[in-house]
């Protein structure tokens, strides 16, 4: 006699093994993409942006690490609130947006001159983040490459390097977990898209068609003391906003830096998905089991 | 590799490559538990099709906050439940009196290839009454917890839970009625 819990195990771990048929498969396949096709409209607000590769001069060793303060700073240069449009977008709307949203998943594309990691046009780094987790993916092509992931409320950080089935998990210092509050969640935090860089100096740019949908953009020239670690002779932060949904769409930024102005950097960010929840559940990388780890 | 967070977000970017993903990911899933709501292979393969397809469409204007795979699961629990809704008119207005089975006979187009162990299970649960069967195997099976049940079907939790009794009561009688067979 089978008690109510075995039968509850029972249901619970049966092996239901099937399979399905190739053929069909394809064919369903093919029918799932036809209609995936026919139902982007070709002026989608997410399609990807058409934007040339940008003209990279000598290389410098210094790009390098440049390129991951100018990541960190490429969100939340600007201003919003206050800054008037008649137009269309009221800025302190998508300030609230931005605030209001619980996650957001973006794409960051890169290139600087000489720096050893350039990836454009096929290279992008994928980023998630709320207020408290934070994960990278960089890509080439469409194969991941490497991925870094904090955890600050699971004190947890996880680097792993797919292309050397490597990774190395470990715990959080509180320490740590302070100074990266400190210093990166402006950056990591949805809310951090607002309140850092408040003080730029910007300027209007008016409105645009980016890939189909009405955008309207600011523009600060102020780098700061934060931008770059090499001294910059001209800099130019651009984001573009939608006028119908009042969510970022586009944010461009160029750099061109060093004593002789031979440093450039560009980067973009796009693919915004705002108003996702994220939790450490879903965004903690999973690790192959054939990974070792990192001694 | 890809979480499904990434997929959904690559996927709203028109990536075919993620929606070709999530399907193979997940069709197997879908599949599964399309026949064992069904026990019938081709309404299976309809629902399933048919969920695939709406989401395929679905890019722009989805706004998925949970899980992607629950998300598709719910999908096929709701459809499963209309086509068995569809099925008890049809049989009380005297217009299909056949018995749904896993059928042993091969289609052409068969999409499904269930082994004994799926066609078996199928056979057991299709012998409690449709909303018993459809909450233990959503809850045992697809891991949904009473509360979210309850939310799909729209009635209460305690009704979900009385349901859930109540079907592997009768779970337990046809099993132990094939041991002592």
């Amino acid at each position: 006699m089978r008690s109510a819990e075995n039968i509850e195990k029972l249901v619970k771990n049966l092996d239901l093994d099937m399979d399905t048929n190739a053929q069909t498969d394809k064919a369903v396949l093919t029918e799932l993409l036809d209609a995936q096709k026919k139902s982007m409209k070709q002026d989608s607000a997410i399609a990807l942006p058409n934007i040339g590769r940008f003209i990279m001069k000598n290389p410098m060793t210094k790009v390098a690490a440049a390129a991951v303060i100018i990541t960190a700073t490429i969100l939340g240069l600007f201003e919003f609130i206050g800054t008037g449009s008649s137009s269309g977008v009221v800025w302190a709307e998508v300030a609230k947006n931005v605030e209001a949203s619980p996650g957001v998943i973006f794409r960051i594309r890169k290139t600087g001159s000489g720096d050893p990691n350039d990836q454009w046009p096929n290279g992008y780094t994928v980023m998630q983040r709320n207020a408290t987790l934070s994960r990278t993916d960089w890509y080439r092509g469409d194969q991941i490459h490497r991925t870094v992931y904090f955890d600050l409320v699971g004190k947890t950080k996880i680097w792993v390097a797919h292309d050397a089935s490597v990774y190395s998990k470990e715990a959080m210092s509180d320490e740590e977990i302070q100074k990266m509050r400190a210093d990166g969640l402006g950056w990591t935090n949805p809310q951090g898209l607002i309140n850092r860089g408040l003080t730029r100096k910007h300027h209007t740019l008016g409105q645009k068609t980016i890939d189909g949908v009405l955008c309207e953009g600011i523009e600060t020239n102020d780098a700061g003391d934060d931008v770059s670690n090499f001294p910059v002779k001209s800099f130019s932060a651009r984001l573009w906003v939608s006028v119908k949904t009042a969510y970022p769409v586009l944010l461009e930024i160029e750099v061109i830096g060093g004593d002789d102005g031979s440093i450039r950097h560009m980067s973009m960010g796009d693919q915004f998905q705002w108003n996702v929840d994220l939790s450490a559940e879903d965004v903690e990388p999973e690790i192959p089991t054939d990974y070792k780890p990192l001694e | 590799m890809l979480e499904d967070h990434v997929l959904i977000w690559k996927f709203k970017g028109g990536s075919r490559e993620a929606l070709c993903r999530i399907y193979q990911k997940y069709k197997k899933d879908l599949l599964r538990l399309a026949t064992i709501l069904l026990n019938d292979t081709g309404d299976a393969e309809d629902i399933v099709h048919d969920v695939f397809l709406s989401f395929a469409q679905s890019a722009e204007k989805l706004k998925l906050h949970g899980n992607l795979k629950s998300y598709l699961l719910t999908c096929v629990a709701n459809r499963a439940r209309n086509v068995n809704r569809m099925h008890q008119h049809r049989r009380t207005v005297g217009l299909d009196d056949a018995e749904q089975v896993v059928s042993d006979a091969k289609r052409p187009d068969e999409w499904i290839v269930c082994s004994e162990e799926l066609k078996r299970w199928s056979d057991i649960l299709a012998r409690l009454p449709f909303e018993q069967r459809e909450v233990v195997i959503l809850h045992l099976r697809a891991g949904m917890k009473f509360r979210q049940i309850a939310k799909l079907q729209d009635i209460s939790v305690n009704t979900v839970k009385g349901r859930y009794r109540y079907g592997l009561v009768k779970l337990r009688s046809i099993l132990n009625g094939e041991v002592e067979k």
